[in-house]
């Protein structure tokens, strides 16, 4: 069989499940960072940022490793530069730290918070709009999104086709990453600031957010409609959750952001990849209301796959869920049992085989190879 | 004891709670009794968010104001400081620089009486051994919510070991990946789920 009918048997079988119909076998999602330790056992996370090539060229050989090479996720390649991770820390207007300058080795890389945005920066951005003063916090944090190094095109083109010849899937990725509005003023704020905010001027904030909401929403559209047409796009949430906040604020603050999303993309005929980091149980019954099959909901393992079934199990397809600790210091058996509950519990029907928020990046290769294993019944 | 402050730390009223702190201590109450105070909002606090009218964000603005007020005294964690249940201390350790749920353990276990002494973030193990041979506790405490930083735990609590300091000393772990299998692979005694469950741990142990 050739990569592109591979990727095409892959392609369907996402959809399937992701449309809530049976695919031939559960897919499977496991896509993880540190795959190239697997290949070289000396090589360490510092590397990623000092030899980025030879650590692409390791996690691209790890996928053609028998079992491993099932799995139907694209490889996590063309991601380790600093300018990228630059760029997504400033989504949270931090810093980013790395491994081999300000951290050890081996150590993962670090989100270190600045919370650079004031009190009185709530009537700068009702007054001048959220793009403006992101622009003025980024030169309070002393990030220039002008002065980032451009993407190497021609190697990121060579790469993209020894990706392209593993025969994967990347349905899912999209070309935006609409981080939610109390996410984004979190980060800008600092966690703890904010949620004193919304405590003491609960309409300020809601207003910022509202102009937040409307920016941010344009903008992806805008940027999804331009990009390679890619049927999902990925929707990161990490600070809130019902054991952070109460469901009076999550349907104030937080929800209508999704409100207004999910409309907006299925318009442009895309659909929300929501990924929900910590304990959402208490919320999921908001999700209820989006039509079926437009979503797919992406946990960590906070949130216990039980209830995500019995909410939203005839809504939407759900990704899930081994608890990362259990890849990392777990033996292949309880992996491997482990991955089999969830299969018992969850069906072979609108559910994908994954890991709570991602493959950490110490997960051994025997772990990984179970979960691989109890999915294709083996 | 001013019901005032009891109530401003109950409801996370901030600048009340600083003002009154503030006046109390110009009326000379003993720093101790404006503690006392603080920690009885604290106790409100934690049943409300046992009721569930209060969550985890209430609960870490609740650590920042108590810990806010009560520098204002000096700090409730201070050398020399009393304590109805002795000494427990704690850190996230080294490589992992998350503190919200660290932050919460702490402030909940010095609400609730136990001398605390917070070693911060991306603790190395050096330090947890100096405060251990310093502050001799029954109990410390170390927070991980990196994976990859498991074997730093277990490279601490060897180190400890090895040092000769763990005789009568229990290790409590914690942090969102944390479970009964991190528990044994890194050798510490006990996993806590969240702050309640480490003070009545550390009561028990502590003979409280
Ligand atoms: C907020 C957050 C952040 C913030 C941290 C802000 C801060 N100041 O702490 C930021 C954005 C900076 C951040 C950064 C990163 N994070 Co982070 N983060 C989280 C998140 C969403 C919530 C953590 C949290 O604060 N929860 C709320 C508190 C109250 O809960 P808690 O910490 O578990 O504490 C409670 C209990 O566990 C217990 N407890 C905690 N510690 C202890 C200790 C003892 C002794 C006891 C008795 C009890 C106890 O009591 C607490 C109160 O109930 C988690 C998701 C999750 N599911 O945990 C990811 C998570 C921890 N992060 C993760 C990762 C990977 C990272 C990063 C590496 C970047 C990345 N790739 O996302 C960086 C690196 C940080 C570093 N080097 O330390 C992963 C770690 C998993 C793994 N693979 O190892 C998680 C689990 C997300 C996920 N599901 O993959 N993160």
């Amino acid at each position: 069989m050739t990569p592109q009918e591979m990727t095409e048997i892959r392609n369907k079988r996402i959809m399937a499940a992701l449309n809530m119909e049976k695919p031939d076998r559960i897919p499977i999602n496991l896509s993880g960072q540190g795959y190239f330790k697997w290949i070289d056992p000396k090589a360490v996370l510092a590397d990623m940022f000092r030899k980025p090539k030879y650590i692409d060229d390791l996690t691209l050989q790890a996928y053609k490793l028998p079992i491993i090479e099932e799995m139907d996720s694209a490889p996590m390649v063309g991601f380790s530069s600093e300018a990228g991770l630059a760029a997504f820390a400033a989504c949270y207007f931090a810093k980013i730290k790395l491994p081999g300058r300000e951290l050890p080795e081996d150590a993962i890389w670090n989100i270190d918070e600045l919370g650079p945005m004031t009190e009185e920066d709530y009537d700068v951005a009702i007054d001048k709009g959220w793009a403006y003063l992101t622009a003025e916090l980024y030169k309070r944090i002393g990030f220039d999104p002008a002065s980032l190094p451009p993407p190497d095109m021609e190697y990121m083109g060579e790469l993209m086709k020894k990706v392209a010849e593993l025969g994967k899937t990347s349905i899912g990725m999209g070309s935006a990453m609409p981080m939610p509005s109390f996410e984004v003023l979190s980060g800008a704020r600092k966690m703890t600031n904010f949620f004193k905010d919304i405590r003491r001027m609960p309409d300020k904030v809601k207003a910022v957010l509202e102009i937040m909401n409307e920016e941010t929403i344009a903008q992806t559209v805008e940027t999804v409609k331009k990009g390679p047409y890619n049927p999902y796009l990925f929707v990161g949430g990490t600070r809130a959750g019902s054991d952070f906040i109460s469901a009076k604020v999550y349907e104030q603050f937080y929800h209508p952001y999704y409100q207004k999303l999910v409309p907006a993309l299925q318009d442009i005929n895309v659909k929300t990849w929501f990924h929900n980091d910590s304990d959402w149980s208490g919320f999921l019954p908001y999700f209820t209301e989006f039509p079926k099959a437009q979503c797919i909901f992406d946990p960590d393992h906070l949130t216990p796959m039980e209830t995500l079934k019995k909410v939203l199990g005839d809504k939407m397809c759900i990704e899930g869920n081994i608890p990362p600790g259990l890849l990392a210091v777990g033996t292949p058996d309880d992996c491997y049992k482990e991955a089999r509950r969830l299969i018992d519990l969850m069906g072979d029907t609108g559910f994908m085989m994954g890991v709570g928020c991602g493959v950490p990046a110490n997960a051994k290769r025997e772990n990984v190879e179970a979960i691989i294993l109890a999915t294709l019944g083996k | 004891m001013s019901k005032k402050l009891i109530d401003a730390m109950a409801d996370l009223d901030e600048d009340l709670v600083i003002s009154e702190v503030k006046t109390l201590v110009s009326q000379g109450v003993p720093a101790l009794d404006i503690i006392a105070a603080l920690q009885e909002g604290m106790s409100t606090v934690g049943k409300r968010f046992e009721e569930k009218e209060y969550f985890l964000s209430e609960l870490i603005m609740s650590a920042e104001i108590f810990n806010e007020a009560s520098q204002l005294l000096g700090g409730v964690g201070g050398e020399g400081a009393t304590s109805k249940y002795g000494t427990f201390v704690m850190g996230t350790i080294y490589d992992d620089i998350h503190d919200i749920g660290k932050n919460i353990v702490t402030t909940v276990m010095s609400s609730n009486g136990f001398h605390v002494v917070d070693l911060g973030v991306d603790v190395p193990t050096a330090k947890y051994i100096e405060a251990i041979k310093q502050y001799q506790p029954k109990v410390i405490g170390i927070s991980c919510l990196l994976t990859t930083a498991f074997d730093n735990i277990k490279e601490c609590i060897q180190s400890i070991e090895k040092a000769g300091l763990r005789k009568d000393l229990k290790i409590l772990i914690g942090g969102g990946p944390v479970d009964e299998a991190t528990c044994k692979y890194v050798g510490a005694d006990h996993v806590c789920k969240n702050a309640q469950e480490t003070v009545e741990y550390s009561k028990k142990y502590m003979g409280v």
